[in-house]
């Protein structure tokens, strides 16, 4: 058997609960979880001093990305905290769209990010980090259930559960032009292929992805006087919660944690690097055949916009700074997999970029990934008792994304190993949800990115109540401190008091009159409720309950979150309802078992689908690409058919 | 209240009307129908769709009942997508009936309403719209009502509503990909794309929308009254419009006591023709005026055709009609075998008919106005476009409709941000998705089908 232990005497090292393989943004969430849980855990990484490295472009935050990261903070995740010791630059994007759909992002400085990720990481007593290559997962005699791994340098551990968040490393391949091949997890690190080998060998289906990396110049080389200069928002804002529990807020003592702000930098890719491009097509890794696997359309390369948007004449360029202690930049928007030579022509083809001196090339990876309906939604592996996927190797991309699953992994890999039950979440609670949902229902046939349109939820599910959203199961699964507790309660507590306030108090004309005046809006004719006044298009919470001279005690994010709810309460109660309609029809059980194959009332393609997917409810199986509505119908017929619930048949 | 039956079972019903008749059908289906045929019939022969002559006897003590005509249809090339059966016997309230209680013994169970479209959509040979149509077509008084059913069928409204939420999708993701999107070269969206491709949507919905009318005119018929003092010849009238109309129905379900109604076609348009010739008993009737009609039906005409058989009954008809319906008023002189005035009064502002119920002169003048009336209020029939003929589809649309001028009065102002006026997009969709059967499937299939009757 493949997965058989080579001596049944030699001893483990350490007998553990869980134990993670890789240290990325999966894996440090996922120890992180096992270790609140209280399960001991360890997490084995090649190399100790690239934990929570950025392997790609030095941000965090996005669109959808940044509830993600707000929601692992929710969960007491460490992507939020390390983010607001390690960020340079802050923007709040979406802010012209309304508050419902702003989305935060922090470019950070990669150095900081990667010692906050370490250091909080060893704040765990029931962690430890282990340095090793995992050469082979140890199974039962059977071959069905997980009982630790073994690494290249010989040592053994035991554990109930194993995650892997191996990333790019699974027969990792680096390609820059169309000759140039090297094996490798990430630039300098070398790929895994033990582990690769055997989970193929244990009968789990893999297939590949690529993704690719714009080259980083030396920004002593670069002209900024032909730049647009990108300041940092001046507002501060804290990606995590975990300040105010710690009383740390960022004004005490008039003092930031945040280190000191950078400028980004703008320019574009014009017509002379279309031109280079296009000259030197045929040597590109991707356009010459080199990598047959799909890459992401939404981070497309260099290659791939001048190709598909031949109209286009601009492609914007931000440069990021990699940190303060470098003069480094990330060149986002010139990803790329075109040989070094041609890189570094068409970066001088860039204003401001005339003679920048090219530090690192860009590359294209392609990597094994195991698709994820292999997967329940507790992200264990169907097949094998134990065993956890998270992030890239489940065909994901994005380091949010990869953060979300491991937390998620890393919960039920503890619970499993604490014989506790295990944590779902639904696509109504939070991203990570829809996330983990799209993912083992219907799979990917690309690098998989979250947005705000693959959810249906886009107005309850905001980044500024990912702590009312999941911070409670957290606390229900005793994974949060009780000042941490506490601190979630006060939180929670300020929004309710605002909105309770807000109703209760009236705000005078003689208060108010000078406020609507600057919103442009019709005096006030009497006292009126705040809650009614704060509807008004333009005017904020906060500065009416300055202005009626109440609720300054209040959490000012506790506030904005409060105006969100009254301003938009009708929207927000009908997207709701849509909600709940989904979890009706979510609880509407499928059978595992389903012989969908026998069903005559499903079209071909759905049976085949359904098969595969094997979706637990009728809302997934409404999820996944090639089920039809008609489908569906007759779907939940058969199931109220097979239930005998049905009462809808009048004689 | 049953619960939805299995399919595990074999179901039977008679198919045709009861009563006296030369032949009745009855229908079996599911997976025991060719079994339980076998057990009550003599010879028994399993060729697909070929019909043979055999004996049918009590599977009990083997008397004979008749001597049927058995079809035998094999899943899934069948209407319900099961093993089937069509027996054809001798018609009348006796024989039907024992061949029934033979199929019921031999383990055959009876089905309920609709049952037998239930299961060809459960074995997705069709969708709700085409079952949908599967009743309106069994129940058409019309050839226009047969005609939209038909058109239905075909999956007609089905591809037309389908397009509408796609297009509905489309601007919902524009606007996502506005939001999901916020640094790209082309740079943010436009508001003028959103109010064009809003403004487009709006519009489409209206003109689906607009064909509930007639759609429902098409359902039902559209009222044509017949007015006028006692023993002008209007009921002679009424029998000459059916003979005319080729009527499908004199005997309306639900017809009111005081009137006599048949539906009929004339020209493209269904008409439900209305006589209260004759019929005193409700107080309703303006006797008063000395016109046979009540106020109710002058209420909900869509035309009325006012009779008189002389210069002097003919005005005062109309007069007396005229003040106390919105719709319009066709002067019709009858008995127009008599008329000699017919130069005089072809001068009227709207000229008289001159119709003879006796010769069937002037019938065909009277279709054409009738015609034209109904043209001018609904527009020329336009065949083949999918109609939105029940309450059901109307209220859908009309929801959907709503919810897009909502989505537009509320961004548009910029009252709310368009991220979050989205919301009525995605409610419209719903509304939509009600419709073609994408969710809340279960409530749909029972409303459609308790309409149904047995057999079908």
């Amino acid at each position: 058997m493949a997965g058989a232990p080579k001596s049944h005497h030699m001893s483990n090292e350490l007998d553990l609960d869980v134990i993670v393989v890789g240290a990325g943004h999966a894996g440090t969430e996922a120890a992180v979880a096992c270790a609140r849980l209280g399960a001991r855990v360890a997490l084995i990484t090649s190399a100790l001093e690239t934990i929570g490295q950025m392997s790609c472009n030095p941000a965090i935050g996005g669109v959808a990305k940044g509830t993600v990261a707000r929601e692992v903070d929710a969960l007491g995740g460490i992507m939020g905290r390390a983010t607001d010791l390690a960020t340079l630059q802050f923007r709040m994007l979406n802010r012209s769209k309304g508050p419902a759909v702003w989305a935060p992002r922090s470019q950070c400085d990669r150095g900081l990010y990667r010692r906050a990720v370490r250091s909080l990481l060893e704040q765990h007593p029931t962690l430890h980090t282990v340095q090793g290559t995992v050469a082979r997962l140890l199974m039962d005699s059977k071959g069905m259930q997980v009982l630790g791994v073994e690494t290249l340098e010989g040592r053994r551990f035991g554990a109930r559960a194993v995650v892997i968040t191996a990333g790019t490393f699974l027969r990792g391949r680096i390609h820059i032009g169309s000759d140039t091949q090297i094996a490798g997890g990430r630039a300098g690190d070398p790929p895994a292929t033990h582990l690769a080998q055997q989970l193929e060998q244990l009968g789990l289906t893999v297939s590949r992805f690529k993704t690719g990396t714009p080259p980083r110049i030396d920004g002593r080389s670069v002209d900024y006087s032909r730049l647009e200069r990108q300041e940092s928002e001046v507002e501060a804002f804290d990606f995590s919660w975990s300040h105010f529990w710690n009383a740390q807020r960022r004004d005490v003592h008039g003092k930031t944690r945040h280190p000191e702000q950078m400028p980004c930098w703008i320019t574009f890719a014009g017509r002379e690097v279309k031109q280079v491009v296009q000259k030197n097509i045929d040597q590109s890794a991707m356009y010459s055949g080199a990598i047959a696997s799909r890459g992401p359309r939404y981070c497309p390369s260099i290659e791939d916009k001048i190709v598909k948007f031949p109209d286009v004449d601009r492609h914007q360029i931000f440069l990021e700074p990699e940190g303060h202690d470098t003069t480094e930049l990330y060149v986002n928007g010139l990803s790329t997999s075109l040989p070094a030579a041609i890189q570094l022509e068409f970066l001088h083809a860039v204003p401001g970029l005339e003679h920048a001196l090219m530090t690192r090339a860009g590359y294209a990876i392609e990597y094994d990934y195991y698709p994820p309906t292999q997967l329940d939604s507790t992200l264990q592996v169907k097949s094998l008792g134990g065993l956890f996927f998270a992030g890239q190797i489940n065909g994901t991309t994005g380091y949010e994304e990869a953060a979300g699953q491991g937390a998620i992994a890393g919960i039920n890999a503890g619970l499993r190993a604490l014989g506790r039950p295990s944590l779902v979440l639904g696509r109504e609670t939070s991203y990570i949800g829809v996330l983990i949902d799209d993912l083992v229902t219907r799979g990917v046939d690309e690098p998989y990115r979250l947005f705000t349109s693959r959810s249906e939820f886009r107005l309850t599910v905001r980044q500024d109540n990912a702590l009312r959203r999941l911070a409670p199961k957290a606390i229900e699964l005793g994974m949060l401190r009780d000042p941490e507790v506490a601190a979630v309660d006060g939180r929670l507590s300020d929004e309710s008091e605002s909105i309770t306030i807000a109703r209760q108090t009236s705000v005078r004309p003689s208060e108010a009159d000078a406020l609507l005046k600057l919103a442009g809006a019709s005096p006030l004719p009497h006292a009126v409720r705040i809650a009614e006044v704060a509807k008004r298009q333009g005017i904020s919470l906060s500065d009416l309950f300055a202005a009626a001279g109440v609720g300054s005690i209040l959490s000012r994010e506790a506030v904005m979150t409060a105006e969100l709810e009254i301003k938009y309460a009708g929207y927000f109660e009908r997207e709701r309802i849509q909600a709940d309609k989904l979890r009706r029809m979510g609880h509407l059980a499928l059978d595992p078992e389903l012989a969908y194959g026998e069903m005559r009332s499903l079209s071909y393609e759905a049976r085949q689908k359904l098969l595969a997917a094997r979706p637990l409810t009728i809302a997934q199986a409404s999820r996944i690409p090639g089920v039809s509505p008609s489908d569906l119908q007759n779907l939940v017929l058969e199931t109220h058919r097979r239930n005998g619930l049905s009462q809808t048949c009048q004689d | 209240m049953q619960p939805i039956p299995g399919f595990d079972d074999t179901i039977a019903a008679i198919s045709t009307p009861p009563g006296r008749s030369a032949i009745a059908v009855i229908r079996l289906t599911g997976p025991r129908a060719h079994e339980i045929v076998a057990r009550v019939v003599t010879p028994w022969r399993d060729t697909e769709r070929s019909a043979y002559l055999t004996a049918l006897c009590d599977p009990v003590n083997g008397e004979l009942i008749d001597r049927p005509l058995v079809t035998v249809y094999r899943g899934p090339a069948s209407y319900t997508g099961e093993d089937m059966a069509e027996i054809s016997v001798h018609g009348g309230h006796v024989v039907p009936a024992l061949a029934l209680a033979a199929l019921i013994t031999a383990g055959a169970r009876i089905a309920h309403p609709g049952e037998f479209t239930r299961r060809a959509v459960l074995n997705g040979k069709m969708d709700l719209l085409q079952a949908e149509a599967v009743g309106d077509i069994i129940d058409a008084g019309s050839r226009a009502m047969h005609h939209a059913a038909l058109n239905q069928l075909d999956g007609g409204l089905t591809r037309r509503i389908s397009a509408l939420r796609e297009s509905i999708l489309e601007l919902e993701a524009l606007i996502a990909y506005d939001i999901d999107f916020p640094g790209e070269d082309d740079g943010p969206l436009a508001p003028q794309r959103i109010a064009t491709a809003t403004a487009h949507l709006v519009g489409s919905l209206d003109s689906v929308l607009a064909t509930s009318e007639t759609g429902e005119l098409i359902r039902g018929g559209a009222t044509v009254v017949i007015a006028g003092a006692p023993n002008v010849g209007k009921s002679s009238l009424f029998n000459a419009l059916i003979g005319y109309g080729r009527a499908i129905v004199t005997d309306l379900p639900g017809t009111t006591r005081d009137a006599l109604e048949a539906l009929i076609d004339v020209g493209e348009w269904p008409v439900r023709l209305i006589d209260t010739a004759g019929i005193h008993e409700t107080s309703d009737v303006i006797e008063r005026l000395g016109i046979e009609v009540s106020e109710q039906w002058l209420r909900r005409a869509d035309i009325v055709l006012a009779c008189g058989d002389s210069t002097e009954l003919l005005l005062q008809a109309v007069t007396q009609v005229t003040s106390r319906t919105a719709a319009p008023v066709l002067p019709v002189r009858t008995k127009g075998e008599l008329a000699s005035e017919g130069a005089s009064i072809a001068e009227w502002p709207h000229p008289p008919v001159i119709v003879s119920a006796h010769t069937g002169a002037g019938l065909a003048e009277l279709s054409r106005r009738i015609q034209v009336e109904l043209t001018e209020k609904h527009g020329e029939r336009v065949h083949d476009a999918p109609l939105l003929t029940r309450e059901r589809h109307r209220h859908a649309v009309a929801l959907a409709h709503q919810e897009l001028i909502n989505f537009e009065e509320a961004w548009h102002n910029g009252a709310v941000p368009v991220s979050i006026a989205a919301v009525h997009l995605r409610t419209a969709t719903g509304a939509l998705e009600d419709l073609i059967g994408i969710v809340g499937v279960e409530e749909v299939l029972g409303r459609v089908f308790s309409s149904f009757c047995v057999g079908k």
